[in-house]
């Protein structure tokens, strides 16, 4: 059995590839929305339309 | 309040919605209330009696909950294109609508997502499609998909915001205390430094790009569980971009309906105008165009091959007992808005109006004639099938409708309609928000 049939075809591998997809993207946006915050540190005079 | 801080008059227009609400409010919040309520009820009954309360049964396993799965899926597209097609192409007038745009897509899909769980039956084994996926499945496709641009919607919606909750925490002082908190958690501590508006853009502009390919391969997935299987009229290659045109078409037309309610009931005639309504209106009808070239195609490929079982399901559909709602379907897609929006002077409020209304019921329609027919007669060596939709499954469809509406305005009566340091960012760059025949309120400058 190929190692490409046993991964689309075997119960579980498939959820459990849609719970990483999704953790994987939470981490992400999580760690770019500290990323953004953390522009407010760079010593900058304040923007006007704030 | 002297001690409040003063406001612009964009500001004035946009805080005005959240600080008073009308008696017309509470009558509508309470007629969708009532209309959920009636769906929920209806829910319920199937929930104990189970499925048999439908108008499934062999062949015809799938009815109007994948109708309407299919359909709110579909309309989803709205905010994708709208927003961050449209802020990648750098179209200035897209700035007071966006979040409209953008909220279409949440909830959209919140309600599309139901729409599965409804059908399930068996709720309680949802986990079942995690426990027991096979990637095999389209539906877990589907599953993937439809989840990855759900949380990927509500982070592009969510970007905008944080600016706006800042200023609504630094100048709503007198804000009941729950939307006070709510305010302060959801700004992060925004500072609206130049470096945090930089990054701020550049993300938001890297996300338009990264949706619009997403949009795309979910409307096909959602095809594709129809393409995927030998069903007469679903097993084609032409189903992809057929969703995806459908979806975009009847996205807009969504968002021309909320937008002009809103626009209406909450006065925002300056910063929504003849621009938006001229623009999107050309932009709907050349997606009608798009959706009868698909039309066409597949009818008219289907007819010249000629295959039986095929033939069953199209002649069924454009002769037979499916034909008043096909051929109504045409009209209500097609004719109506070449007979409206072909014309400048039918791409007003009203024009488009009533033009998206049409949409979204033929758009409806499509949906269900995609579905229905090919099921009353597949190839299996079965009698035409029968499908009535049952009082239970008319009264969820209903209630689920009413559930959209009822998300939307609530999110609108706590969150910013417009995105207020975009709006004000194109005034400062002298670019046109709206061109009107009336006094406009931001100060334009020919661009």
């Amino acid at each position: 059995m190929s190692l490409g049939y046993w991964l689309i075809n075997t119960a579980g591998i498939g959820g459990l590839v849609v719970v990483v997809v999704f953790l994987v993207l939470v981490v992400v946006y999580a760690r770019l929305l500290r990323w953004i915050l953390d522009g407010g540190k760079v010593e900058e005079p304040t923007d006007a339309r704030q | 309040m002297s001690d409040q801080p003063e406001l612009s008059d964009l500001e004035r227009t946009v805080f005005s919605p959240l600080q008073k609400t009308s008696l017309g409010f509470w009558m509508v919040l309470a007629a969708l209330g009532a209309l959920v309520l009636w769906g929920a009820l209806a829910y319920a009954i199937q929930l104990r009696d189970g499925l048999g309360v439908t108008g499934l049964d062999r062949p015809v396993y799938w009815g109007i909950y994948l109708t309407n799965f299919v359909f709110f899926t579909g309309i989803s597209m709205a905010g994708t294109l709208i927003s961050a097609i449209l802020r990648v192409t750098q179209a200035g007038w897209r700035r007071s609508i966006t979040r409209i745009a953008e909220a279409i897509t949440a909830f959209a899909l919140m309600l599309g997502a139901l729409q599965i769980l409804i059908d399930m039956g068996r709720v309680d084994r949802l986990l079942n499609v995690l426990v027991f996926g096979r990637f095999q499945s389209p539906m877990l496709w589907d599953f993937t998909c439809i989840g990855a641009y759900f949380l990927s919607s509500v982070f592009y919606l969510y970007l905008p915001l944080i600016p706006d909750m800042a200023r609504l925490r630094d100048k709503w002082t007198g804000a009941p205390r729950w939307r006070r908190w709510l305010y302060r958690v959801l700004a992060l501590g925004w500072r609206g430094t130049a470096e945090q508006f930089r990054r701020l853009e550049k993300l938001i502009a890297i996300m338009a790009i990264v949706l619009i390919p997403t949009a795309a391969l979910v409307h096909t997935v959602v095809s594709w569980l129809f393409g995927m299987t030998l069903e007469p009229m679903w097993h084609s290659t032409i189903f992809g971009p057929y969703f995806i045109v459908g979806a975009i078409f009847s996205g807009i037309a969504l968002l021309f309906i909320f937008m002009t309610l809103l626009r209406r009931a909450w006065h925002l005639e300056n910063y929504i105008g003849d621009k938006q309504y001229n623009y999107l209106g050309l932009l709907l009808l050349a997606m009608s165009a798009f959706w009868i070239y698909f039309t066409l195609a597949e009818n008219l490929t289907t007819f010249y091959g000629a295959v039986a079982d095929e033939m069953n399901v199209d002649a069924a559909k454009l002769l037979g007992s499916f034909s008043p709602l096909f051929w109504g379907m045409i009209v209500l897609n097609a004719v109506v808005p070449f007979a409206i929006l072909v014309w400048r002077r039918g791409r007003t409020p009203l024009g488009t109006f009533v033009v998206s209304v049409s949409v979204v019921i033929g758009m409806w329609l499509e949906r269900f004639l995609i579905v229905i027919p090919s099921l009353t007669r597949p190839r299996l060596a079965f009698d035409v099938g029968i499908y009535q939709p049952t009082m239970t499954e008319v009264a969820i469809t209903v209630g689920s409708f009413a559930l959209l509406a009822l998300l939307y305005l609530a999110f609108f009566k706590i969150f910013p309609i417009m995105a207020m340091w975009e709006v004000e960012e194109a005034v400062g760059s002298g670019q046109r928000i709206v061109i009107s025949d009336r006094e406009p309120a931001l100060q334009p400058s020919v661009h």
